[in-house]
């Protein structure tokens, strides 16, 4: 589930030409990342 | 691996399909929504037919699952009020990311309804602060989450 948003970025870039600019990518990386971090085990 | 579910170690590998697969799922269906939205505009209306379609589909496997428990069984009222608010909270959950869809981007609003659990954490320090320890990782990842959060606000500025 912690990396939906990569299923949705990725989907929504190639699929419905939204922008994604590096800004907003690393924003994205840092998010899912720490919600790995919360819920992994 | 150690499994506190208590299922077989080989199983692993299911449970991670499955997880993937609810990602895969879960990340999808905000695309989905936003396409719908793009066409349909009525952003209570996607949330109306999208319960109503998650209904249709649990309805089997929820009578299938009531009979299965034998006749004259009855739920325990207390642990029914806790379900009840677990639904009620998931419904919260999901009609507000149907509504942030219909007003922002995909790229913006996945990253932020999937931290969530920085919420569980916020509730474990008010709550359970006796009860559960806090890690470092655990807030070192608090720290990650609210830095992409701000990363992603500040990008749409």
């Amino acid at each position: 589930m912690a990396t939906a948003p990569l299923f949705s970025v990725t989907l929504a870039v190639l699929f419905t030409g939204e922008h994604l600019t590096l800004p907003l990518f690393l924003g994205v990386l840092l998010t899912v990342s720490g919600v790995i971090l919360i819920v992994r085990r | 691996m150690k499994n506190p579910g208590g299922a077989e170690p080989h199983h692993d590998w299911l449970g991670y399909l499955f997880a993937f697969g609810a990602a895969a799922a879960y990340g999808t269906s905000g695309v989905l929504i936003k396409r719908g939205l793009g066409i349909y505009g009525s952003p209570f209306t996607a949330i109306t037919i999208a319960t109503a379609t998650g209904l249709l589909v649990l309805s089997p496997l929820a009578i299938a699952s009531w009979r299965s428990q034998g006749q004259g069984w009855r739920p325990d009222r207390r642990a029914l009020l806790f379900i009840l608010a677990s639904g009620l909270c998931a419904f919260t959950g999901f009609s507000s990311n149907t509504l942030a869809l219909s007003l922002l981007p995909v790229t913006v609003v996945a990253p932020i309804s999937s931290a969530y659990p920085l919420v569980t954490v916020i509730l474990v320090l008010i709550f359970l602060r006796h009860h559960e320890v806090i890690s470092w990782r655990t807030i070192l990842g608090a720290a990650l989450i609210v830095s992409g959060i701000i990363l992603i606000a500040l990008n749409r500025q």
